[in-house]
């Protein structure tokens, strides 16, 4: 039966259509998760099309003749509409719930479940081609948050599917159209009436082009409009993405950042050049409550009218200096990343500022010149004593110490003892961290149940950034010290411009504690802390080609899949008794004819030239032999394209013809000479 | 006036929606990508606007540049599959996508069935042919001319057309017979009443030649020698008497051809008259219209069948002159004893003064009458008196004519 199903028939949708659109969708759906940071969204979206396309293409081949194949053109839109309307409710299906929960992207997760059902019920050429709209669809909302670098090439593939696809159909319309044309011989169509059809060369000419002329003609047309005042009107705020800010700090959607979680993968690839006078903390955000498994936000920040906490730190400044300094963006990010106390942002609408002064990126980031702010520092002159006493009430929550469990706070009591100031309790905490724990950036995930920095002090004494970062923090609010958990980048390699770049295998946390007159001062255990062999920082964590979702989860099945089809044919024709096709016999020798005339014509055949044109191209170099040639040419033309099918004697005679022409053109060496010397 | 066939499939319309949609998938992202200035979205609608532009290109060089030709078969039947064969030359040293190529079929010859021409890619200076089929389902003499080439892109999203005019195809599509039952009276001496039965057929005095034997024919008149050469049973055949004639005058008064399309009164008088000149051939009689044509000289039965069939091919309601008229004009030129059969569906005054004019000449009238109010298309009304008026038919039999109201049975579907 799978064999039946297999069998390739040019005039049905075959294995290659459905999975030609599958991929298409796929890529879709793919490029919408990618562009919000889920995949695992991804992956099951991936995996219910896969088999979604298997079941329509093993659907469409056994109901083929019945009337149920017609079906899908009632199913389909009816499937479509009701995933749109019940988008709510299957969003909550997939494996991170969260993702598409809100408002603006629940609808593309309801169009992504449009594609994942549609390919269930996709049995014929027009649902095929109608499963792009959604894709389109897809891909112009991934445009237009721009998270997504890769979703441009990705757009490509998807566009070479579908144009691979179109053509197939169309094909397959035109065999249709030829058998109800009263023409029986639909088998010979591309040797006789179709012979002379633009062919690949021309697919491949016009592919290039398109290609060619979006690579080059887009930014052209992307600095004209922006030069005319038409482009950027429009401001949306992209969906968050966890993967704008490197997955080290692994940040979920609602504000929130795991920590603990092993392993993790980060290139080395450039995110952002700082021009600063020198390598320096670029924080990015800051997380204020303590969940058990992470940080958050500080959820009350923006409800209640507090006073902003940026503000309330500059005032317990003494004597602050404003510093200069530039970034440029190479990376789409949800936060700007800048140096100690950020105070302004010179001239950009499209950064938001938050409660406690960072900068949220309201769009896409990917275009924006280098930006140019001012913060404040405080001069080395400033010695940091001791801590705000009594903290302002609005912000009671830099010593909240509800979750953090007793053996870390009484840790924290210990490693104190004796310490004269806020700020040498603080240095004692981060020494303590250091010397206590070894950084490891391949470190074990903390196991379900545990505290992730009790874990950390007190069994594993291994992790990166975020535990060390983590435990300073709560060791320091277990002393009452008001502290804050910071995410961004250590820049520390320089340049010779003056600009200081960061990679995403640069990303960083580190713990922040607020001092009277000093305001907020790094302590980063990781610096004093010995590394365990390979798990150093800075070393690029990149993952391995083989472990990357392309090559698991789409490039590996289909390879599979591409061997196990290519043995099968392999099996199948190495097992095919061999037919002599007359007319693909006569090409060959056809193709004799044409290498006995080349040194004679001094070129090939052009792939426009008929065969006689070629031939009456070379009239004069081919001189007394001219006239056997084209006679030969005319009976070739008569076998190969006329009505009647040769017989095995039309082919033999036209051989020997051939040899005769051969022979001849051997004896004239002098026009063969005079042929090759005109090549 | 020309009308296109248009056989585009569901599927090739759906591909030129897919490519509506694309075009006006790349406007409104063209426009987002302007007022976001996002650049993925800018390479996208490059990408999208490139290749519907290339599409485009692509199917405007695929018609543009053919030469063409087209045989049509000369003569053809009512509801015959007509194969025309076109061949098409490329003037330009390009290879192109395939292209279909649309007849522009003239529209009264309310063609059916019409198949999609044979894809095709035309080659520089090589001659590719290519057919499509159709039925012609209403006769008449036609002529036409011009072929529109539909070209694709490769993709099939951008359909484009180009017509080109050919030199003229002539067809003459010839009408069918269609079964009518006929209950004349019983008269002797009216030659075609004799003829309606197989033992009078040829059955007169004066040899006439020899034909196939049928059933019913008497052993007696078999000839013998003639069915010794011919190997088959041949009888001999006798002119039925001088009474042994038909003739049929079709009412095509202007005006007075009711209905629409393959579906009129005209038609189905003529297909009538067909199949009764048919019979009547075939029972050894003369069959004669004598308002279309002079009177017929005696050639062989198939012969004649043929003449009539391209006489009536060229029939259109377009004279001035009424059916009684030309009733009127058969006077002098039938033998005496001939039946006159005059097809109308519109009532003629001038008919019933006919009769006894024709009945002094020996003839004997058959008006046969047509319900042309079963002909009018719905929601329209019938400005003229339907032949089967009841005063009518009285009227004619009154003056002595053996009017027959045709069944609807009869008439074409």
């Amino acid at each position: 039966m799978i064999r039946q199903a297999l069998r390739i028939d040019p005039r049905r949708t075959g294995l290659l259509d459905v999975c030609l659109i599958g991929l298409a969708a796929v890529l879709a759906a793919f490029s919408l998760c990618e562009s919000v940071g889920s995949q695992s969204d991804a992956i099951f979206f991936t995996a219910i099309m896969f088999l979604g396309m298997w079941f329509s293409f093993f659907f469409c081949r056994y109901a083929a003749k019945t009337k149920l194949v017609k079906a899908d053109g009632i199913l389909y839109p009816v499937a479509l509409a009701l995933a749109l309307t019940f988008h709510n409710s299957l969003n909550t299906l997939l494996p991170d719930n969260t993702l598409f929960s809100d408002n603006a992207l629940s609808v593309a997760g309801g169009i992504c479940w449009m594609l994942t059902i549609g390919s269930f019920l996709t049995w014929r050429d027009s649902m095929l081609l109608f499963q792009a709209v959604p894709s389109l669809a897809i891909f112009g909302l991934v445009g237009c948050f721009d998270t997504f670098k890769e979703a441009t090439a990705l757009f490509f593939v998807f566009m070479l599917c579908l144009a691979t696809l179109m053509a197939r159909a169309h094909g397959r319309l035109m065999m249709k159209q030829a058998a109800d044309s009263g023409h029986t011989r639909i088998g010979s169509l591309s040797d006789g009436p179709w012979r002379w059809m633009a062919g690949p060369e021309w697919a491949l000419a016009s592919a290039t082009a398109v290609v060619c002329l979006s690579i080059l003609g887009a930014p052209v047309i992307q600095e004209e409009a922006h030069n005319l005042g038409i482009s950027g009107l429009l401001h949306i705020q992209p969906p968050n993405n966890r993967k704008l800010v490197p997955s080290l700090f692994n940040q979920s959607f609602q504000g929130s950042v795991s920590i603990g979680q092993g392993p993790n993968h980060l290139s080395s690839e450039p995110v952002l050049r700082a021009q600063i006078d020198h390598p320096d903390y670029l924080r990015s955000t800051s997380y204020y409550e303590y969940s058990g498994t992470g940080w958050r936000t500080y959820r009350r920040a923006e409800s209640a009218r507090r006073k902003p906490l940026w503000d309330y730190s500059q005032q317990l400044m003494a004597s602050p200096q404003s510093v200069s300094y530039g970034i440029e963006v190479l990376k789409p990010m949800q936060f700007l990343p800048t140096p100690e106390s950020a105070l302004e942002i010179k001239d950009q609408p499209n950064l938001d500022r938050s409660w406690d002064g960072s900068f949220q990126v309201r769009q896409t980031f990917v275009n924006l010149p280098k930006i140019v702010g001012v913060s404040w520092e405080v001069p080395p002159t400033v010695q940091a004593g001791n801590a705000p006493s009594p903290i302002d009430p609005d912000f009671e929550v830099l010593e909240d110490q509800s979750l953090i469990p007793p053996s870390v706070k009484k840790l924290a009591e210990q490693v104190t003892r004796g310490a004269h100031s806020d700020y040498e309790k603080a240095q004692m905490i981060t020494t303590a961290v250091s010397q206590r724990c070894k950084y490891n950036i391949n470190a074990a995930a903390t196991p379900q149940g545990q505290d992730p920095v009790e874990y950390f002090l007190f069994t594993s004494h291994e992790g990166y950034c975020d535990l060390f970062a983590s435990s300073v923090v709560a060791m320091a609010r277990s002393v009452g010290l008001p502290a804050r958990y910071s995410v961004g980048y250590l820049p520390d390699a320089g340049s010779t411009d003056g600009f200081y770049i960061a990679k995403e295998s640069d990303a960083h946390a580190w713990g922040e504690v607020l001092f009277d007159k000093a305001g907020w001062r790094v302590f980063d255990a990781t610096l004093g802390s010995e590394n365990v062999a390979g798990g150093q920082r800075g070393a690029s964590t990149e993952a391995k080609w083989y472990e990357t979702f392309w090559f698991r989860f789409i490039g590996l099945p289909l390879l599979i899949v591409g061997f196990g089809y290519a043995a099968v044919r392999a099996f199948k024709l190495a097992k095919m008794p061999k037919v002599v096709v007359p007319r693909k016999e006569l090409g060959k020798i056809y193709g004799r004819f044409e290498r006995v005339l080349l040194p004679l014509a001094g070129h090939p055949r052009r792939l426009s030239q008929t065969t006689s044109e070629y031939v009456d191209a070379s009239k004069n170099k081919l001189g007394d032999l001219y006239p056997v040639a084209a006679q030969l040419n005319s009976d070739f033309e008569l076998a190969l394209y006329g009505f009647e099918e040769p017989d095995e004697t039309d082919i033999e005679q036209l051989k020997k013809n051939v040899e005769k022409f051969r022979s001849e053109a051997k004896n004239n060496k002098d026009l063969v000479g005079s042929g090759k010397g005109k090549r | 006036m020309a009308h296109f066939a248009s056989p585009r499939s569901e599927t090739q319309r759906l591909q030129n929606y897919a490519g509506l949609t694309i075009t006006a998938a790349a406007i409104v992202l063209s426009i987002v990508a302007v007022l976001l200035n996002s650049s993925a979205l800018f390479y996208m609608t490059t990408a999208l606007v490139a290749t519907i532009g290339a599409c485009r290109v692509q199917a405007f060089l695929s018609v543009r540049g053919l030469r063409l030709e087209r045989v049509a078969p000369p003569s053809v039947q009512v509801g015959d599959l007509v194969t025309v064969q076109i061949t098409v030359w490329s003037e330009r040293r390009i290879r192109r996508p395939l292209v279909t190529i649309i007849d522009d079929l003239p529209r009264r010859l309310f063609a059916k069935g019409i198949s999609p021409s044979l894809p095709i890619a035309p080659a520089f200076d090589m001659p590719i042919e290519t057919q499509y089929q159709f039925r012609p389902m209403k006769r008449g003499k036609y002529h036409w001319s011009g072929l529109t080439v539909q070209g694709t892109d490769a993709l099939g999203l951008v359909t484009l057309s180009k017509r080109y005019d050919t030199s003229a195809a002539h067809m003459t599509v010839l009408p069918v017979g269609v079964p009518v039952p006929l209950d004349l009276p019983n008269a002797a001496g009216w030659g075609i009443s004799e003829a309606a039965s197989g033992q009078s057929r040829g059955a007169g005095m004066e040899p006439r030649g020899v034909r196939e034997y049928v059933s019913g024919d008497s052993i007696r008149y078999i000839h013998w020698r003639s069915s010794a050469k011919a190997g088959q049973l041949l009888v001999k055949e006798f002119e039925a008497g001088s009474n042994a004639a038909a003739a049929f005058v079709i009412q095509r008064t202007s005006g007075t051809d009711i209905g629409i399309g393959a579906n009129t009164t005209m038609e189905t008088m003529i297909s009538h008259a067909v199949y009764l000149s048919d019979a009547f051939l075939r029972q050894g009689a003369r069959v004669e219209f004598p308002s279309l044509e002079e009177i017929s000289r005696s050639i062989n039965t198939r012969e004649r069948m043929a003449e009539i069939l391209d006489m009536l091919a060229g029939v259109q309601a377009d004279q001035q002159e009424s059916v009684g008229t030309e009733a009127l004009e058969c006077i002098g030129k039938l033998p005496p004893g001939s039946t006159v059969f005059v097809l109308l569906g519109i009532v003629d005054e001038l008919l019933i003064g006919a009769v006894p004019l024709l009945h002094a000449q020996g003839s004997q009238m058959v008006p046969m009458l047509y319900d042309a109010e079963r002909f009018v298309p719905k929601g329209r009304k019938l400005k003229a008196e339907s032949a089967i008026t009841p005063w009518f038919v009285e009227e004619l039999r009154s003056a002595g004519a053996f009017p027959v109201v045709v069944s609807a049975e009869a008439y074409l579907a």
